[in-house]
């Protein structure tokens, strides 16, 4: 009697137990997280202007650009993906754009919780010709968006220079954070200039007609 | 309560000699996801441990039983937008469903022959589902308690010796877990129970 008692528990264990979740099965795609404002009107806004440099966060301060071939891959993504959507790239940022776009990748480290923003560094200096504007995330309602940033990390966001002034501060009607592993190889960057597609096919309101 | 708590422990322990009104069976679980357009891939990583006390004279049982199951699928990259249409979230996934019924049970034997003893029954109780998504580096969890309801058939067969079986079960379980994720207010499965059964 005691072998079918261990017969049967042997079966209960054998067959029955919780597996451990097989994560291999899936992609190296990035997650790619969209969000907008409301009330944005994305029609409003006729040109803008992107950097051809990608901002960077990593453990050196000293590491804050990126501007090889490779973050111009990733700028030139964002830009087809606009005039596509109808806008037209100003010359400069000096040129008065509607809106400016602003590229963060997140290099070598880990960030656990984060608020939207976390990425413009220290707040309170001066973006986009502004100086003591705060970026202002209108969809961040009092911790309803927090981010985990693993590096590898894109993010961009839309700013609204338009009305700045009239707003004080940089509105954001629309950002991206894209999180996958983005390194230094051609398939790295491939990925990246997928999610950046991903980010504007998962937001056909951005359309300047 | 008490006599049936000793009674388990005491099985367990495989020095028990049980009155003949007592069945234990521990089993294999087999289940099918049922309402939902979400999960659908069957589970084989299941069990249970079935108490049920037959009252005297009577073709009905009384019991307790603990099951659990583990679900896991792989979804392709889809896109999520959120209901205000004002976010969405596009990814691959891996979603993990671990859920634990524990259930007081009531059933009727029909009348036996030497060897089959079928049956119908019903289990009330409480369900615990722990609901993981697994994405790129990501994880998020979802944890929460519900009612359920589980009717179920099956047949004991009988061993010549008449004191241990082979159970076979099948049952429909609609549990109240919630998934906010997704939306969902139960989760409901189809489930098949393989196990062998001790009485005397």
């Amino acid at each position: 009697m005691k072998t079918l008692y261990l017969l049967a528990l042997c079966l209960v264990i054998f067959f029955g137990c919780r597996k451990a979740p097989d994560l291999g099965q899936l992609s190296v795609n990035f997650v790619v997280q969209t969000s907008k404002e409301p009330t944005a009107d994305f029609g409003s806004y006729k040109t803008y202007y992107i950097s051809d440099t990608v901002a960077l966060e990593t453990t050196d301060p000293n590491d804050s650009l990126w501007f090889d071939a490779d973050a111009k891959q990733l700028v030139a993504a964002v830009k087809e993906n606009m005039a596509a959507r109808g806008y037209t790239l100003a010359a400069s940022s000096h040129s008065n754009p509607d809106l400016g776009l602003g590229l963060t990748v997140i290099k070598d480290l880990n960030v656990g919780v984060v608020y939207p923003g976390w990425w413009w560094g220290y707040w309170g200096g001066c973006y986009w010709g502004y100086c003591g504007y705060p970026p202002y995330y209108p969809w961040y309602g009092g911790g309803g968006v927090v981010y985990s940033v693993p590096t590898g990390t894109v993010i961009l966001d839309m700013i609204d220079l338009k009305n700045a002034t009239e707003n004080e501060r940089l509105y954001v009607p629309w950002g991206s954070v894209m999180s996958g592993g983005l390194g230094y190889t051609s398939d790295d960057i491939e990925l990246g200039v997928k999610a950046i597609n991903q980010a504007f096919t998962q937001s056909p309101y951005i359309q300047t007609n | 309560m008490k006599k049936l708590i000793i009674t388990a422990i005491l099985f367990l322990s495989g020095t028990v000699i049980f009155a003949q009104t007592n069945l234990l069976s521990l089993g294999w679980n087999i289940n099918f996801p049922g309402n939902t357009d979400y999960l659908t891939k069957t589970s084989f990583a299941g069990g249970k441990i079935d108490y049920r006390h037959i009252l005297k004279h009577k073709n009905i049982s009384l019991g307790v039983s603990l099951d659990w199951a583990s679900y896991e699928q792989y979804f392709p990259s889809q896109t999520f937008q959120k209901p205000d249409g004002n976010g969405a979230v596009t990814s691959d996934f891996v979603a993990q469903v671990y859920q634990v019924p524990f259930v007081a049970t009531m059933h009727y034997y029909f009348s036996e022959s030497k060897r089959l003893k079928p049956f119908a029954g019903i289990g009330l109780g409480a369900s615990y589902m722990e609901q993981s998504l697994f994405y790129n580096v990501y994880e998020s969890d979802e944890n929460n308690w519900g009612f359920v309801a589980r009717p179920e058939v099956g047949a004991i067969i009988k061993s010549k010796d008449n004191n241990w079986g082979l159970l076979l079960g099948a049952n429909y379980s609609i549990a109240t877990n919630k998934t906010e994720s997704i939306d969902r207010n139960s989760f409901n499965s189809f489930g098949i129970n393989i196990g062998l059964v001790f009485m005397e």
